[in-house]
């Protein structure tokens, strides 16, 4: 298996619904896991690829809607299709809200799953390359000094380099030696990005 | 009112001669007098009745005795048995050659009673009036009246002739009014005249009968009509409440359905997608079609199971496995049951003889026991939602069923109610469950009955008699 290819994990009960949806995303050469349950899956180790979850509304432990809530917590983001035998408005509602991208009514059309299935992958994996982004852009900010980043706080609200030296009482050269400092480490190439990457890192609150 | 025909030995009278018929003749020779009372004569005596003939001119006691003689050979026998007398019209009507209206009416009241005492099958009277004169008329006309009042019940008929040279207009008008009909010779045969009253009462008496008969043949088809209603209100209202049960199962039969057709439809999407692929997997695809293959026929296994229940058809008895109506059953309940987080046990004897019966009702019996079981567990939330279904022989010869649920039982105050039509505890029941579940399995034979289920809950159990295999 190649390190990034895209997997499926698959939670139905039903073995003939199960074999079925892992032989239908298993055609279009994507790699497939399934369970039986919930637990069984939340049990397993998951490789870290892009992917998504397709699960049965009503699973025999767990339902899909507490799956879903119970993976939220854990914050393990993966994109989930959900697959109902009722056309269960004010549950398909929920789960949407909860961020399911997919909800399709038994019987579904095949290529309605592998549609739904590939959009899911790419969603999650433009997800998962903007996580890494931020964690890239947290790992720098991590690196700047207390000074560095009360000045890299002021320079984006858009104060001047004279006002940040009056209002921390340096000299106004020692400002712009940490705006560098700040601007390198950040890797930004001018303030203009500069203030859009803490724009975006003050848009993911940071977990720890 | 005796309504018994009599043979009148006379063609003409036929069978208007029935008991208690008084009437009269009018003739113009003696040869037709003799002709019609010997053949009245006769009849009577040919019929186990006794005859009182009461002789008058033109003919002759001889005359008489002989001319029956000849008609009835064993007259003499007949006379020996004293079951004919024949007496001269002079000693029966007068006295000292005068009559006496009264006492002739008592004497002849005391002789007929005699008579009629003596248990004879009847007794049939004629008398002649050639002796009668002018003098007399009104009275003897009187005791002819006063003979309509009292013959009407009795075994007894008379017959009054007259000579019809005799007889003025008057004398005729009199005797049509005092008899209730009268023969007469004429042209060469007799007839019969009615009088008006008898025509009406005969009439009369014809009408009610037809109206009594209408009306017995109207109410008989209306009770048909109503009975074949009825039977069949109740077959529309079994299967209404079949209906109805299976109504309330209709979203988990749906999803009881989708589920194989959403795997029939995957796996043959998957199939064409295999078949697609360059190079094809054959391995795969047919995996997935043999998968195909295996969720129609589940979804025609449910669809066979579903289209018992809804049958219109006449119950036919057959010999029944009651652990395969309580699996059909169950599958049908099964999501229903996990909707209501229910949990579903079984405990299904092995062995257990047939029994005799008709598999839908059977299965709409356990279908209604099943489903109360589920709703009445809807309030439980501090214990498990358990439906037990056991089956067992029971007796030698029968065949037990018992579902039980742990719901909150049945409140003792109703008990007694549980089985009338029309009691509900459900807000959108219509109480007719139990009702017919009671009346089908009873037409088996058996019997339901409800028990409390310890610690909680009720058991609805029905016995069924066991069909026994005769060894031939």
């Amino acid at each position: 298996m190649k390190h990034d290819t895209p997997t499926v994990f698959v939670i139905d009960d039903d073995p003939l619904i199960r074999d079925a949806v892992r032989s239908l995303i298993g055609s279009v050469g994507l790699q497939v896991l399934t369970f039986g349950s919930a637990r069984d899956f939340l049990g397993g180790t998951r490789p870290d690829v892009p992917g998504c979850l397709v699960l049965d509304v009503r699973l025999p432990d767990l339902s899909g809607l507490d799956l879903q809530r119970e993976l939220r917590e854990s914050d393990i983001h993966i994109p989930i299709i959900f697959i109902t035998g009722h056309g269960d408005i004010p549950m398909s509602v929920e789960a949407m809200k909860a961020g399911a991208v997919e909800f399709l009514t038994k019987p579904f059309r095949g290529q309605d799953l592998l549609d739904a299935v590939q959009g899911a992958i790419a969603r999650d994996r433009d997800a998962r390359q903007a996580r890494a982004e931020i964690a890239e852009l947290r790992r720098c900010f991590d690196t700047l000094s207390p000074r560095e980043r009360e000045v890299l706080r002021m320079v984006v609200m858009g104060l001047l380099n004279k006002q940040i030296a009056a209002d921390l009482g340096i000299s106004e050269l020692t400002v712009k030696t940490h705006r560098a400092h700040v601007k390198e480490k950040m890797r930004a190439g001018s303030l203009a990005e500069l203030v859009r990457i803490t724009d975006r890192l003050r848009s993911v609150p940071r977990r720890e | 009112m005796l309504t018994e025909m009599r043979k009148s030995g006379m063609d003409v009278i036929g069978d208007v001669a029935a008991w208690g018929a008084h009437f009269c003749l009018f003739y113009e020779t003696k040869q037709d007098l003799l002709e019609a009372l010997i053949s009245y004569c006769k009849s009577g005596l040919e019929n186990e009745e006794y005859c009182l003939w009461i002789v008058a001119e033109p003919v002759s006691m001889e005359e008489a005795r002989e001319a029956l003689k000849d008609a009835v050979p064993d007259l003499d026998r007949y006379m020996a048995d004293c079951r004919v007398e024949m007496v001269p019209a002079e000693n029966f009507f007068l006295q000292d050659g005068k009559f006496n209206g009264k006492r002739v009416a008592d004497a002849m009241s005391a002789k007929l009673a005699g008579i009629l005492g003596r248990g004879y099958a009847g007794v049939r009277v004629t008398g002649d009036t050639s002796w009668l004169t002018k003098k007399d008329w009104s009275h003897f006309c009187e005791v002819e009246e006063g003979i309509n009042d009292v013959i009407g019940d009795q075994r007894l008929a008379i017959l009054c002739t007259y000579p019809l040279a005799a007889c003025g207009a008057f004398e005729i008008l009199d005797t049509v009014r005092t008899h209730q009909f009268v023969l007469a010779r004429r042209r060469g045969s007799w007839v019969v005249l009615e009088s008006a009253a008898l025509k009406r009462a005969k009439a009369e008496i014809k009408r009610l009968n037809e109206e009594l008969e209408r009306r017995v043949v109207q109410r008989t088809s209306e009770l048909m009509k109503a009975s074949e209603a009825l039977r069949e209100a109740q077959a529309e209202l079994a299967r209404v409440t079949r209906v109805t049960a299976m109504g309330e199962l209709t979203a988990s039969i749906a999803h009881e359905l989708n589920q194989p057709l959403a795997g029939a439809v995957a796996n043959s999407d998957a199939c064409v997608a295999w078949l697609s692929s360059r190079p094809p997997n054959l391995d795969e695809a047919r995996a997935a079609a043999a998968r195909t293959i295996e969720a129609a026929t589940r979804a025609t296994d449910i669809v066979r199971r579903i289209r018992v229940p809804f049958k219109k058809a006449a119950p036919e008895k057959v010999r029944v496995n009651i652990n395969e109506v309580i699996e059909e059953t169950l599958a049908l309940i099964r999501s229903e049951a996990s909707r209501n987080n229910v949990s579903l046990q079984t405990e299904l004897g092995s062995q257990l003889p047939l029994v005799l019966g008709d598999r839908v009702q059977l299965q709409q019996v356990m279908l209604n026991l099943m489903i109360n079981g589920i709703e009445a567990m809807s309030g439980v939330d501090d214990r498990t939602r358990q439906l037990q279904i056991r089956s067992a022989t029971h007796d030698p010869n029968q065949v037990l069923v018992a579902v039980a649920d742990s719901g909150a039982g049945i409140d003792p105050q109703v008990i007694g109610r549980i089985f009338e039509p029309f009691y509900t505890t459900k807000p959108q029941g219509i109480g007719m469950g139990l009702a017919i579940s009671r009346s089908i399995i009873e037409a088996h034979g058996g019997r339901l009955w409800p028990e409390p289920n310890l610690p909680h809950g009720a058991t609805f159990q029905c016995t069924l008699p066991a069909q026994i295999e005769t060894v031939q």
